[in-house]
């Protein structure tokens, strides 16, 4: 009784996991996502087609050299970087190898074709490989003087082979500047002006030295000045400051990206009130941490600006609205209602309130509706929704741990 | 489907039938399928068929294939359901009120197809993995050994490719 009532169909429930768990470990997860993923990106983002690009079509043995793939968009003037998006290959590895980052690297002398692809867009170009001999290097630049602290200038390193060819050098000479004290040069002929004078430029590669070009620095720098100015934020607020350079000639420049930011106390010591940015790109861009006060400080060489910070607490949020907390918005996929801006209200504890709908992060629910709109995350143009298809969609904007939604309406 | 899926499959339907075969079911029903690929949804309705023994009670061996009916077109690519088939196993509870849940364990293959609008690119994609599905019965008693399911099953999930389906139909006990 047992065995035919407990035994036998515990035994054969065992045997068929077993024949189940055998098919799992035999088969796994496959599928062919790489094909499909590619088709879905060049949909989604619009690509119309793609270019490739690299800075020489020589390049030496054990030479390395970075392509990149730059994609055309639908309505976009400006190509966007899909280096990493695409696959790379090259006609003949033992030649030249190519790296899935799109790094090439010579091996032999001889010529291939570098070829990216994705999904059903390829393209190609031709890379030679060539142990000639460097016979002489020339640098140049298109800016015969440059203002002290103004942006780096770029210098171009050219050099010319025995046979016969010539080809960007740039990033594989070593530069030298004879006065480091008037300016400097970086590994990829960044050239960085310190102080008026002559400097005195030099590339060498291989034992062979480049002509000396002489770049004047000049137009020193009169004063710095900043803005804003004594500028109140709320903690967790960040705010972009701007330096700009005013010179002897009556000159003004934009000098944020090469000075030097710090924040201090009132007493110059330093302080947890903000943070400031040295980093490129984001130079000059403080970050308000906690209630005080705080000077912002751009410098560049001796001269330096300097403006009052003020941070305040941060009130507690009570509630995050859409557009006055409607219900709906109704919009059409034709017609000037089809990109629609929605808003983002913050009530505080003190009963103000306070746009938020660049600081809230917007998205389509698609856990509970369609997708018959898309939402722009981008800086500068938040909450802008555009009619894609007939239907209704959830928007949800999230702010300060609240998360309030609002129905689109997409019709004809 | 490759040699090692359908020798696992007879394998697994032989076992069945010489030592455990005591009672067949026959389901038919739709489904209606979701394919998300990265940032694009797709969704098809298909037809589906599946065939099972109980070799013990409540516990089923069963084999499944569902066809395409309509296709999806998001942003210049369609998709259709080409098909999915699979094997697995179906564990039910005892049915309460004429009504029952169960789960299934298994082994799918689902094939699309996606096409562009000026090529056929990418064609075909198969994607095999591990399912599971869940769903609940409920046996009207109009007609003898006649009932009607509804489920949900997770076909595949990996590197941003995810395949699931809802269906509903009519069971049959043999």
């Amino acid at each position: 009784m047992i065995f035919k009532d407990l035994i036998l169909p515990a035994s054969k429930c065992l045997g068929l996991c077993s024949i189940y768990i055998t098919l799992i470990i035999l088969q796994g997860c496959e599928g062919d996502t790489d094909t499909f993923k590619e088709a879905v990106f060049i949909a989604d983002n619009n690509i119309e087609s793609f270019q490739i690009q690299a800075i020489n079509s020589i390049i030496e043995p054990n030479q390395t050299q970075q392509y990149s793939a730059l994609a055309t968009i639908t309505n976009q003037a400006e190509a966007e970087d899909i280096t990493s998006k695409v696959t790379w290959s090259s006609s003949e590895p033992a030649i030249a190898s190519i790296a899935s980052s799109g790094l090439v690297t010579g091996n032999s002398d001889g010529t291939v074709i570098i070829s990216a692809k994705l999904a059903d867009l390829t393209n190609t170009t031709s890379l030679s490989v060539s142990s000639a001999e460097l016979n002489s290097i020339t640098i140049s630049t298109n800016v015969p003087s440059v203002p002290v602290c103004s942006n780096s200038t770029q210098l171009t390193a050219n050099g010319f082979y025995e046979d016969s060819t010539n080809r960007d050098i740039t990033e594989s000479v070593s530069w030298s500047s004879a006065d480091e004290s008037i300016a400097t040069v970086d590994n990829t002929g960044k050239l960085t002006a310190l102080s008026h004078g002559n400097a005195s430029i030099t590339a060498t590669k291989n034992s062979i030295t480049s002509n000396q070009l002489t770049i004047a620095i000049t137009d020193t720098l009169s004063d710095i000045t900043l803005s804003p100015t004594d500028k109140s934020l709320i903690e967790n607020d960040t705010q972009s400051y701007i330096a700009t350079g005013n010179y002897s000639n009556g000159q003004q420049t934009t000098i944020t990206e090469v000075a030097t930011w710090s924040i201090a106390d009132t007493s110059g010591n330093s302080t947890d009130v903000a943070t400031i940015s040295n980093d490129n790109g984001s130079k000059g861009v403080a970050t308000a941490a906690k209630a005080g006060s705080a000077i912002v400080k751009a410098s560049c060489n001796a001269l330096f600006a300097t403006t009052g910070l003020t941070v305040t607490e941060a009130l507690a949020v009570t509630a995050v609205t859409i557009n006055d907390d409607e219900e709906t918005v109704d919009v059409s996929l034709s017609g000037s209602d089809k990109e629609v801006q929605l808003t983002a209200t913050a009530t505080l504890a003190d009963s103000s309130t306070e746009d938020v709908t660049e600081k809230a992060a917007w998205f389509v629910d698609e856990t509970v509706s369609g997708t018959s709109v898309t939402i722009s995350s981008e800086a500068g143009s938040k909450g802008l929704i555009t009619a894609t298809a007939v239907g209704e969609t959830i928007i949800k904007a999230h702010y300060s741990d609240i998360t309030t939604e609002i129905t689109i309406k997409v019709t004809d | 489907m490759t040699a090692k899926s359908l020798a696992l499959m007879l394998y697994l339907l032989i076992f069945s039938q010489i030592t455990f075969a005591e009672k067949l079911y026959a389901e038919l029903g739709t489904t209606y399928n979701f394919t998300k690929i990265d940032n694009l949804n797709f969704s098809q309705i298909a037809l589906e068929t599946r065939i099972g023994y109980y070799f013990i009670p409540q516990i089923g061996a069963e084999f499944h294939v569902a066809k395409g009916l309509t296709d999806d077109t998001k942003k210049g690519l369609t998709t259709e359901l080409d098909y999915n088939t699979g094997i697995g196993v179906r564990f039910e509870s005892p049915v309460i009120n004429q009504a029952r849940v169960f789960i299934t364990l298994g082994y799918s293959q689902t094939v699309l197809s996606m096409t562009k609008q000026t090529s056929s690119f990418p064609g075909d994609g198969t994607f095999n993995s591990p399912s599971a599905g869940i769903g609940g019965e409920i046996i009207t008693g109009k007609i003898k050994n006649l009932s009607i399911y509804g489920k949900y099953t997770h076909l595949f999930d990996q590197d941003g490719v995810r395949i699931s389906s809802i269906g509903l139909g009519a069971k049959y006990d043999f």
